[in-house]
């Protein structure tokens, strides 16, 4: 497949547009990754916000770090009114967050069947076809077992994947997911190469992203 | 589902299940939570909620992994996430006294 053959949907931002030969690809889940402060958030806070200025796209903003009202404060600072937006039934945050008092001890395997659950229903409600899940790295700090938080984030993919596959205006599962999910196509952004492009190029190698991320500390917001 | 609010404070014990569907798996989860819990004096109140009934739950509380179990009395409220396979585990999650790993022989 080539490039142009790749529908794309134009993040909001024109430089990283241009590089990215019109956009993210559709109907993929692409990965973000970046150190703390590179960015990343408000990247995909953008991609929800612009998708429904320009182009009438809804969206959900699954949050595993910040509290979704540290969130909208946070795109409020750069011009974007979320509350509205969620007002209109347009936006949905689904709050993922870690807070003290949420704390959770694991005795024995789980699954992330209540995410997929709320997840799919945000989607339906608001007709979203962007999703943004922030952070990967969240995530495997907050479960220590990495292959299972691993199997998990490929159900959420796969959810969307289906989601997007049925067709019709409907379609989802375009996303951004800030940080480092274990396997994915797309592209990554660096700090220092700006934007590195992969496409078609299969899955990375297969070793622990999980332990990486949880050793690198919280990832930037 | 008994929900009366109002006998809470007078429980000895107050846990909430949430599991997704009626299957033989959470069935066994909830074995393994009746069977931890035996042993405490008083009575005990378990509610099981599955979460495809009632999805608001699962916004309401946040819920992310599942099958998850809150204890919301004696206070603190504590969070357990796992099939609790472990008896063990459990009973220092929760700090029950007497469920010890004796009471696990599961298979």
């Amino acid at each position: 497949m080539t490039l142009t053959q790749i529908k794309r949907m134009p993040t909001g931002c024109p430089g990283l547009d241009h590089v990215l030969a019109g956009g993210l690809p559709e109907g993929r889940s692409t990965l973000v990754s970046g150190t703390a402060g590179s960015g990343k958030t408000v990247l995909a806070l953008q991609f929800l916000h612009d998708g429904l200025r320009d182009y009438e796209q809804p969206g959900v903003f699954i949050t595993f770090e910040e509290r979704p009202e540290q969130l909208r404060a946070n795109a409020a600072s750069l011009g974007f009114d979320i509350a509205k937006l969620e007002e209109q039934g347009k936006w949905l945050f689904v709050d993922a967050s870690y807070s003290p008092d949420r704390d959770e001890q694991q005795v024995g395997p789980f699954d992330f069947g209540a995410l997929l659950l709320r997840l799919r229903h945000a989607v339906e409600q608001v007709g979203a076809t962007r999703v943004a899940l922030d952070s990967i790295g969240a995530v495997f700090t907050r479960y220590q077992d990495a292959n299972v938080v691993r199997r998990e984030l490929m159900r959420v993919t796969e959810l969307l994947r289906e989601r997007c596959h049925r067709g019709g205006d409907q379609r989802a599962g375009r996303g951004v997911r800030p940080d480092r999910p274990p396997r994915c196509r797309g592209v990554r952004l660096r700090q220092r190469d700006r934007a590195a492009q992969r496409t078609g190029g299969g899955d990375p190698p297969p070793h622990h992203r999980g332990a990486e991320d949880a050793r690198r500390g919280p990832p930037d917001r | 589902m008994e929900r009366s609010r109002d006998v809470v404070p007078l429980m000895k014990a107050h846990f909430q299940l949430f599991v997704l569907g009626r299957t033989a798996r959470t069935a066994l989860v909830e074995q393994q939570l009746r069977r931890a819990v035996r042993h405490l004096r008083g009575p005990v109140q378990i509610d099981v909620i599955d979460l495809t009934e009632r999805p608001d739950l699962a916004e309401e509380h946040d819920i992310v992994a599942t099958p998850m179990v809150m204890r919301l009395h004696p206070s603190p409220q504590v969070r357990v996430v796992g099939d609790l396979s472990d008896p063990r585990a459990l009973a220092t999650a929760f700090d029950l006294d007497g469920a010890d790993d004796s009471e696990g022989d599961a298979p």
